[in-house]
């Protein structure tokens, strides 16, 4: 905070407080603690787009259950045809700062697939300006089944279910950002996709974003 | 009483306030000023956020999935009803109540009207008391000139959820699980062209967070200070510490919206409704990161709308709770969301024990997943398998 005299409570931050007794230091000290901790929490929620919906929300995003017969991505070039999601918020909300989460599960519907889809993530200012955030991420799906019983016909109703939640891995990252931000979007890209089999699919099921101010954030690392 | 409220929260260093020493009226003024901060900004989160593709009509809308996507408003081709000008379908959102000062969301809508000979697109959105028979609905509505390519539109909207619809002076109890958000679209005139919709892309609804905490004065547990309770040569009195106490025990209980999914309810005629079916779709499932923090420790709320438009019959679907990145094997909880025998539409509310995820937390396999997974997950086993089971709105609230 600024070290300048504060008035609007009608207080002189130079004045001081009678202190009779050192546990109400303590007190206070505890106070301020438990505010920050508060704070961390709360203004972590503050933006966390969780996009709930349906894990056949597949077909939200053009990358989701390619054509068995187009797959352009065989040749290795990403796909022109992206969906975009996007949040927004109220510009003042504590987003000076942001620790950003990115959470999905990828789900690949055939196990012999290769598809190495990748996720950008946007940060824009006020302005609508871009921010990049240097967020691209991929992962292929050799990385998402590893030590699961990823059976061939995981796609399928009645076993897809335990086999799917077998291979839910909520991958995390984070970027950092200094400039206020007020939206965010979100976009699938499919890099390539090296076999021919036509049931290959891209899911994502679940997207949290977390942005906090770097205040907060950082009591939040460091209180008790 | 009007604050200069900083936009940005400024942490109190805890240690500013050493045992023995004097505490600076600055130091005093950074935990009010936090406190004053979090009860009107804290948790005053984006409550409802959902996307929906935007793909053919047919298939998109079919049962085959529960997102909605072109709300079609159109008497086009395919369509079976000059419904274009009328409300509808429906979304239903229930959020809580995160204080008894906060009377005011901002929706916002990014949508298209892709068709520049059309009319204009009208989004709808409600604010209803499901409980209190005349209360007041307030509603504002959102519109997209013909042409309109994916943008987005803001509004305000009252969320007066009493009776009377005239706010919670006072204070009043506040019925959580009651309040809820409708949307529903229509066009601005009839054109006969299959061309002449909405398409709903995007849908979030935040609350306005207050800029003036200081008027509120008192909010139940919760006290605003200023000159009137501090004063440079007063002591540090213990009614200080009281009243922060409580106020901060009170902003730790505040309820958050952790997930807010609807499908869509009553569409067209000629289209298919969207919602879970419990008959068909047994991998429909809704996810969220619920209890993200090791600090949230109390079950979790839910409020789920089910049932079956035009048969009598029970229905139950089933809720799991899972931790981390495991599958559902490990789940802490798998609970019966049942209604009995009735027909149409209704809410399902009840907690989610999270109890056993917060046992697992130290277990290894979910090293590098800490935030437990909600997992709503509907599945067959019903007795009546001849009869769909429809879930139309899924929402998770916590502590």
């Amino acid at each position: 905070m600024a070290s300048a005299p504060k008035t609007y409570h009608g207080l002189h931050a130079s004045s001081t407080i009678q202190n009779e007794r050192p546990d109400r230091a303590r007190v206070q000290q505890s106070f301020a603690a438990a505010l920050n901790q508060l704070a961390g929490w709360q203004f972590r929620r503050a933006v966390e787009g969780i996009w709930e919906h349906h894990p056949r929300w597949s077909a939200a995003f053009p990358v989701t259950g390619f054509p068995i017969d187009g797959l352009p991505h065989v040749s290795g070039s990403p796909s022109t045809d992206l969906r975009r999601l996007e949040l927004r918020w109220t510009a003042s909300r504590h987003a000076n700062y942001a620790w950003v989460a990115f959470t999905y599960f990828l789900d690949d519907n055939w196990s012999g697939g290769s598809l190495e889809p990748s996720v950008e993530l946007s940060l824009y200012k006020a302005d609508g300006t871009l921010i990049d955030l240097g967020c691209r991420f991929s992962v292929s799906t050799g990385d998402l089944v590893a030590g699961y019983d990823w059976v061939g016909d995981a796609g399928d109703d009645e076993f897809g279910r335990l086999n799917e939640l077998n291979c839910v891995p909520h991958m995390a990252h984070t970027g950092f950002v200094t400039q206020p931000i007020t939206s965010l979007s979100i976009t699938p890209r499919p890099l390539y996709l090296a076999s021919s089999q036509g049931d290959d699919i891209l899911r994502i099921a679940n997207v949290g974003v977390v942005i906090t101010s770097v205040s907060a954030f950082e009591m939040w690392e460091t209180t008790v | 009483m009007a604050s200069t409220f900083p936009l940005i929260y400024a942490s109190p260093e805890p240690l500013n306030y050493l045992p023995g020493e004097d505490i600076k009226a600055q130091q005093i003024l950074d935990l009010i000023e936090a406190q004053h901060h979090l009860y009107a900004h804290g948790a005053a989160t984006v409550a409802v956020m959902q996307g929906w593709q935007l793909g053919p009509q047919v298939a998109s809308l079919g049962a085959e999935t529960s997102c909605f996507v072109d709300i079609r408003s159109t008497t086009g081709v395919g369509y079976t009803q000059p419904g274009n000008v009328s409300w509808q379908p429906r979304c239903v959102w229930r959020m809580p109540s995160i204080s008894s000062r906060h009377l005011q969301v901002i929706v916002k809508a990014r949508c298209s009207t892709p068709w520049a000979g059309g009319a204009t697109g009208r989004l709808r959105f409600t604010a209803r008391n499901a409980t209190a028979a005349g209360a007041a609905t307030p509603t504002v509505t959102l519109s997209w000139a013909a042409g309109s390519s994916r943008t987005w539109q803001t509004a305000t909207l009252d969320v007066r959820f009493t009776g009377t619809g005239t706010g919670r002076p006072g204070g009043a109890a506040i019925p959580q699980g009651v309040e809820q958000i409708e949307l529903d679209s229509s066009m601005s005139a009839a054109v006969a062209d299959d061309r002449n919709c909405l398409e709903v892309h995007e849908v979030q609804i935040e609350w306005v967070a207050l800029t003036s905490p200081l008027a509120v004065g008192k909010d139940g547990a919760i006290t605003m200070l200023d000159t009137n309770e501090i004063l440079p040569d007063r002591p540090h009195s213990t009614d200080l510490g009281r009243w922060q106490r409580d106020s901060i025990d009170a902003l730790r209980s505040r309820v958050q919206q952790y997930m807010a999914w609807s499908s869509v309810i009553g569409p067209l005629a000629g289209q298919a409704t969207h919602y879970l079916n419990t008959l068909t779709d047994a991998l429909h499932r809704v996810y969220t990161r619920a209890n993200p923090y090791a600090a949230v420790h109390r079950d979790l709320t839910y409020h789920v709308l089910m049932g079956d438009p035009a048969n009598v019959v029970a229905q139950t679907c089933y809720l799991h709770t899972g931790v981390g990145s495991s599958s559902l094997e490990d789940s802490n909880a798998t609970l019966a969301l049942t209604r009995s025998a009735v027909q149409g539409e209704g809410w399902v509310t009840g907690t989610i024990p999270m109890r056993l995820a917060r046992g697992k937390r130290g277990d290894a396999r979910f090293a590098g997943a800490p935030w437990p997974i909600v997992a709503l997950d509907w599945d067959t086993r019903s007795t009546d398998f001849a009869v769909a089971r429809h879930v139309y709105s899924v929402n998770i609230w916590g502590r």
